[in-house]
């Protein structure tokens, strides 16, 4: 399909193919991260995808993740702008939607099967998801990059256009509210 | 390490993001400062449960199948675009509309005349699936194999350490004069290097432009004028240029 070429030489050139489809989790998971929403993630992602489909000669290799995620950051930026007033982003309203395999273990068995732990981690992954919802646009977007998603510290600082130090102190902030966050109202036992 | 400074470097030193001399000092501070202790084992069981948690979303299927359908209905269209029979008359009526726009009333009109035809043959060579006469990334047989058919001996550069596989070469008439061409390889996309005595040169030369999705650049290889014809980015055909003429330097 990629080269009308012939000749097969070997192709190490980076195609949509290669670079985003493999990412179309993380970048549907950032965007509704940030949209707040099933239906305006869905918009983001296939403006996103457009643009990547025409950018693609942009990708000088590297963290394709990143990549990926930096221009789904652009686009929900400039969505979020036309959408919504800064720094207003509406807590998910369906919040369970399609957890992650992980989630899917945690209700499943990881606890043994017994129903009030089972019940506790629950409502521990339920106060996470809320207290991240809650977090200024500019520190969720860091606590997702790292440790949603697993970006390096000089990844999330390309994909933000700020400097490591920035993230790295931004992500301090983030992590001390969450910290509070859930050590207050919920009580939650860290068990491991 | 303060414990101002350890504060900061908390995180990092968490994440792994600390070079090796940091966070041995960081480790000797927090090993005698319980505050900094508190604040490892608070970030360890913090990212620990939201790992644990995974607040990741999957894209839903229906959107994925949209997408790679998309991706396969793009890829299907420039397939019959371009082994449609209809293109070459398409591409000579674009390359002279394009060519009509720019240069109506330029002196040099002619140069952006013979740059279309060096995008045309490109283009052509591509189309009929007739790149090369012979194919080879090894410049040991390319460049003997001009050598019986031309009167000058192009150079033959190999460049697939850099991302530019040597495909072959042929010999092609372009402005009625017999030209070396070699054909390069770089993902998806093609690019021709076209080679020519600079003395059997056409007056007004070649000129640099964008036909049609394809650019034409010129170059110098000793005493050989070279066009480049490619459909990379612009900046990707700058940087083959760049390397080609490097490498045929030597």
């Amino acid at each position: 399909m990629a080269g009308y070429l012939p000749v097969t030489a070997e192709s190490r050139k980076p195609t949509f193919e290669t670079v985003v489809l493999p990412e179309l989790d993380a970048a549907y998971s950032f965007a509704r991260w940030m949209t707040g929403n099933p239906a305006d993630a869905e918009d983001v992602v296939q403006d996103a995808i457009v643009r990547m489909i025409r950018f693609i000669d942009a990708y000088r290799g590297g963290n394709a993740r990143a990549w990926v995620l930096s221009v789904v950051r652009n686009t929900a930026m400039s969505w979020l702008k036309v959408n919504r007033r800064p720094g207003q982003v509406p807590l998910d309203t369906d919040p369970g939607g399609t957890p992650g395999p992980a989630a899917m273990l945690v209700a499943h068995g990881e606890d043994g099967g017994d129903p009030a732990a089972i019940e506790l981690r629950r409502s521990e992954v339920e106060a996470l998801r809320r207290a991240i919802a809650a977090l200024p646009l500019e520190q969720r977007e860091v606590v997702l990059l790292r440790d949603v998603e697993g970006l390096s510290y000089r990844d999330i600082a390309t994909v933000l256009g700020i400097p490591p130090g920035t993230v790295m102190s931004r992500l301090a902030r983030a992590r001390d509210v969450l910290e509070k966050w859930l050590r207050g109202p919920h009580e939650v036992q860290h068990d491991a | 390490m303060t414990h101002d400074e350890a504060l900061r470097l908390a995180d990092a030193y968490v994440d792994g993001e600390l070079d090796m001399a940091s966070a041995l000092a960081f480790d000797e501070h927090a090993a005698a400062c319980p505050d900094c202790a508190a604040r490892l084992l608070g970030r360890t069981a913090l990212i620990h449960s939201v790992r644990r948690a995974d607040l990741s979303y999957r894209c839903p299927d229906v959107l994925r199948r949209r997408i790679e359908r998309d991706v396969r209905a793009r890829a299907t269209t420039t397939r019959s675009v371009l082994t449609s029979p209809l293109l070459p008359a398409a591409l000579t009526a674009g390359l002279a509309l394009a060519i009509g726009g720019f240069y109506v009333g330029d002196g040099r009109a002619r140069a952006g005349v013979v740059s279309a035809e060096f995008a045309s043959a490109h283009a052509r060579a591509l189309l009929v699936g007739h790149e090369v006469d012979v194919l080879s990334s090894d410049h040991h047989v390319v460049k003997p194999w001009f050598a019986g058919r031309l009167a000058f001996s192009p150079p033959a550069p190999e460049l697939a350490g850099v991302g530019y596989q040597l495909v072959g070469g042929r010999v092609d008439l372009v402005a009625g004069r017999r030209v070396a061409a070699l054909v390069y390889r770089h993902g998806a996309h093609a690019a021709t290097v076209f080679l020519w005595p600079r003395d059997s040169a056409p007056k007004g030369g070649v000129r640099e432009l964008a036909i049609d999705g394809y650019r034409v650049l010129r170059g110098a290889a000793g005493d050989l004028d070279c066009v480049f014809v490619t459909d990379m980015s612009p900046d990707e055909a700058t940087r083959f240029r760049a390397a080609w003429l490097a490498d045929a330097d030597h």
